[in-house]
């Protein structure tokens, strides 16, 4: 079953995904470009990505997330990347041709169990060296909780920061995809959140997921790295430079600035949120300030709040369930922090608290019609 | 160590046994090894044990190994003569089936068998089976695999023991037992018996300092002192140490003193995990003592990653990045070896089972050692927490050799740790190892046995007086050494509970320290607070922890 989405991705992808991608593909901020979707999907129909970029060429991102493990692994010999079919490249092709370029004792596969990949790399991290662990979706991460909340994230911790476990990033593809049903489309995140010691990050675009996660792998805390999966072929930045470089961990950027809302999201919901922002330009000519937080925990709460002290107005949308996402926690820090500056209540335009569907994804994801709705709320309080 | 592998290859004959009837293993009572040796009085060899034939009665073992083989090994007096014979190439293969490192094939010499040469040749490229499985399987009519004469066949694994319940050697134990030569020298055995009734004293006077109320919670080690501490003796003190919670024996081999146990207990400022979690949760970087963790049996496939890191590095691939080097490791460079301690109960875990196939599949030196004391908390190990042949009895299905010893004979435990330390390192794949003992104490000092079982002083099981009987009969050791030692330790234990209990905790700032690197944002803030109120309202500070 875990390989049916990869396959898919590879061959053609469904209508709902389309519709899905439509919404996806917009301009990017921060340097970066996402593509139309009609580029997109002709660079998806390439089912052997190059691993290797040129400056200004149109990089992927799972050819811009290869890059940065082949980056990881050149500059420190200790690094190793392992889990399911990782050998062979990954079922995403996140991993191609790390095999040949460092060898079978630092590309490989693990057996099919998710604790044990996780544990295994929390020893290696332990002894000192990196550990790129592979989960190959994050709906199949619970069975690794113990040993990602429970040792991963306490290793420094409970020893006295004797046995860090700091080395370790574990990756994962997460999120809506538009056929995955229950078990091929979660957002797991604030799990990872509620648990003091991980860091989560999740990018939107190829440029920053090179950036993000070479500093996740070169980063002495464990690292919660989930992947947007509807992204990997389909987004395209034009910037992603050859060499290595790093987008800093624990930084919110503002990929557009706006005088009158302010609109949070992370990974692949980013692109939803400027295709609403561009869309209330249009309705209302008001403009919107969104902000990309890249990083989940720690977040980064002071970009946030001088926003929402600018705007007076605060959205977040995320694609996981609503109640006790990690829109609540945003929208709770917010509230405290900038009480006096709000102009309406804070709204959330999230997933539903349901199992995530196979049918009617679009009515359970926050779709940009969703996050334009909501900003007209905030906007007409 | 020469001695010791021909002894090796004697005992091997006997392999895995097979026996009509899955109650064999009944050690879940008090008297588990006395029936286990009943048992094995009666036991009826069985050479064939996938395919349902039964041919022989004939003892000869598959295996030319004290490690047992995997369940696909076959008699040589099998009818079946295309029959294969797995063994798993040690050393030779590599993750993902490239071209990994030989960490030293020659070593398994002696576990190699001619009828694996021909192994190569004849299975079918077409045939599912031949992708799937290490040998060349047959197909068979046999409708009711896995029985035979209607009965069900279960494989019940021998034990090592050298020396007899009073300490004496056992017959055909070997030259090497009788005369003491199975330890480097006098000393060594001498300090192992030291440490154990080390451990034996401070055991009873810090499990006695909890029922004080001292300290919050204890957990002795009465019963399992041979299975600690010969295990822990029989490593280099180089090789890494994952353990679950009952080896402070092990850190005591190391040099731990009852000062370093106590502070770790009392949770005070000279705690090098500063004080952070419960007592027993020992962990020392300097003694190569990965700290210990409450969840059971997460420390398997951590010790998996280690080991395959290590390996790294005494490949040469990648330099040492050691936690600690010793004197003695900083002259020669050893290959080293994680030995990964785990309850019978640990092992029911999904991390058990994830850590061994790991271990196997990624030819990692893991020297795993299951202390099989009978008991999780309540719950007897057979029938209850298991119904097969133990923990050994899985490791031939993982393809890890595996071992079963009497856990309470520390020369069998000595002997079997030191031959299976060797080989892990040499080879750079994993061992497993069941060490038979008993819990006597309680689970802990929150648990009490006696609503469940009979009173701990009715188990007359004892490796400490065991081993100093064997020591006695070789004349290294006396009664009149025995309880000048005894006394000393005894004011060595209460010492340092003095000591211990008068040191500074760490303070409030170490609350918020080591989460993260570098304290985020939130944190700090936290920080920041905490001790606003702290300062506020200092009846709200424990005792001894100071206000910074």
């Amino acid at each position: 079953m875990k390989n049916t989405m990869a396959g898919m991705a590879s061959i053609s992808l469904p209508l709902p995904l389309r519709a899905r991608l439509s919404i996806l593909c917009c301009g990017g901020g921060g340097g970066s470009m996402i593509h139309g979707f009609g580029r997109a999907f002709s660079s998806s129909s390439s089912s052997s990505s190059s691993s290797s970029s040129a400056s200004g060429s149109p990089t992927t991102m799972h050819a811009a997330i290869n890059s940065a493990i082949t980056h990881a692994m050149s500059e420190d010999p200790t690094t190793l990347v392992f889990g399911e079919d990782v050998a062979f490249g990954g079922v995403f092709r996140a991993t191609t041709h790390l095999r040949e370029k460092f060898g079978p004792r630092r590309a490989f596969n693990t057996p099919l169990s998710e604790n044990g990949i996780v544990g295994f790399g929390i020893g290696v991290a332990i002894a000192g060296h990196r550990a790129i662990a592979e989960v190959q979706f994050a709906d199949y991460i619970f069975t690794a909780m113990d040993q990602i909340v429970n040792e991963a994230a306490k290793c420094r911790y409970r020893s006295g920061a004797q046995f860090p476990a700091g080395g370790l990033t574990i990756r994962a593809p997460y999120g809506a995809v538009g056929h995955g049903g229950h078990y091929h489309s979660q957002s797991p995140e604030a799990y990872f959140c509620h648990t003091p010691g991980l860091r989560v990050v999740m990018p939107r675009n190829p440029y920053d997921a090179k950036g993000l996660l070479l500093a996740s792998i070169r980063c002495d805390d464990p690292v919660i790295f989930l992947e947007p999966k509807a992204l990997y072929r389909t987004a395209v930045s034009d910037n992603v430079p050859t060499e290595a470089y790093e987008v800093p961990l624990g930084k919110a950027e503002v990929v557009r600035e706006g005088n009158d809302v302010t609109l949070v999201a992370w990974g692949a919901q980013v692109h939803v949120a400027e295709q609403a922002a561009d869309a209330l330009r249009e309705e209302r000519g008001a403009t919107v300030e969104v902000v990309d937080l890249r990083s989940l925990l720690p977040w980064d709460a002071e970009t946030v709040c001088q926003s929402v002290s600018k705007t007076g107005r605060l959205v977040v949308t995320h694609e996981a369930p609503i109640t006790a996402g990690f829109g609540a926690e945003i929208v709770a820090e917010v509230t405290n922090a900038c009480f006096t500056r709000l102009e309406s209540p804070p709204e959330r335009v999230c997933g539903m608290d349901t199992p995530f569907p196979l049918y009617g994804e679009s009515l359970y994801v926050p779709t940009k019609l969703r996050v334009l709705e909501a900003m007209k709320r905030v906007l007409d309080f | 160590m020469m001695l010791i592998r021909r002894r090796w290859i004697k005992m091997s004959h006997n392999g895995i046994l097979l026996l009509p009837g899955c109650g064999a293993l009944s050690f879940s009572t008090d008297t588990f090894l006395n029936s286990m040796s009943m048992v094995l009085g009666n036991i009826i060899a069985h050479p064939s044990l996938s395919r349902g034939q039964a041919s022989s009665s004939s003892s000869q073992s598959h295996s030319h190994s004290p490690f047992s083989h995997s369940p696909l090994s076959h008699s040589p007096l099998s009818p079946f003569s295309h029959v294969r014979y797995f063994t798993n190439d040690e050393g030779t293969s590599s993750p993902s089936g490239g071209g990994g490192g030989n960490g030293g094939a020659s070593s398994s010499s002696d576990v190699s068998s001619e009828e694996e040469e021909d192994s190569s040749s004849s299975s079918s490229s077409n045939d599912p089976l031949s992708a799937a499985l290490p040998v060349r399987a047959n197909y068979t009519t046999q409708r009711r695999a896995g029985y035979a004469g209607g009965k069900f066949i279960a494989p019940v694994m021998q034990v090592l023991r050298l020396t007899d319940e009073q300490g004496k050697p056992v017959e055909e134990s070997g030259e090497d037992v009788l005369d003491g030569s199975v330890f480097p020298d006098a000393n060594t055995a001498v300090k192992l018996y030291k440490t154990m009734a080390r451990l034996q004293v401070m055991d009873a006077i810090f499990y006695e300092a909890q029922r004080q109320a001292r300290f919050s919670f204890y957990m002795t080690s009465a019963g399992e002192e041979a299975t600690v501490v010969a295990s822990a003796a029989a490593l280099h003190d180089e090789d890494v140490i994952y353990a679950q919670y009952r080896e402070q024996g092990a850190l005591m081999w190391r040099g731990y003193t009852c000062q370093d146990f106590a502070d770790q207990c009392y949770s005070n400022e000279r705690d090098p995990n500063k004080g952070r979690q419960m007592p027993i949760h020992y962990g020392d970087k300097h003694k190569n003592f990965v700290t210990i963790s409450s969840p059971l049996g997460t420390q398997l496939p951590q010790a998996v990653g280690h080991a395959y890191a290590l390996r790294m590095e005494d490949d040469g691939l990648v330099a040492s990045r050691r936690l600690d080097v010793s004197d003695d490791a900083a002259g020669e460079q050893h290959r080293r070896v994680v030995a990964c301690y785990f309850g019978e109960g640990a092992a029911s875990e999904g991390d058990f089972h994830a850590a061994l196939n790991m271990s196997a599949t990624l030819d990692t030196p893991v020297v795993f050692l299951c202390r099989n004391n009978g008991w999780a908390i309540s719950t007897p190990a057979w029938p209850e927490q298991y119904k097969g042949d133990g923990i050994a009895g899985r490791g031939g299905s993982y393809g890890v050799r595996s071992i079963r010893v009497d856990g309470n004979d520390a020369v069998a435990v000595y002997v079997a740790v030191s031959q299976a330390r060797a080989e892990a390192a040499e080879t750079g794949t994993p061992r497993l190892l069941e060490l038979m003992t008993y819990r006597r104490g309680h689970h802990s000092t929150s648990d009490d046995s006696t609503r469940y079982r009979g009173k701990a002083s009715e188990i007359a099981r004892e490796p400490v007086g065991r081993f100093a009987a064997y020591l006695k009969g070789l004349g290294w050791w006396s009664d009149d050494e025995d309880a000048e030692w005894r006394a000393e330790c005894r004011a060595e234990a209460i010492d340092a509970l003095r000591e211990g209990e008068s040191v500074s905790k760490p303070p409030i700032s170490g609350l918020f320290e080591d989460v993260y690197k570098d304290m985020p944002w939130n944190i700090s803030r936290q920080l920041d607070e905490t001790l606003a109120h702290a300062k506020r309202f200092p009846e709200e500070v424990p005792h001894g922890v100071p206000l910074h």
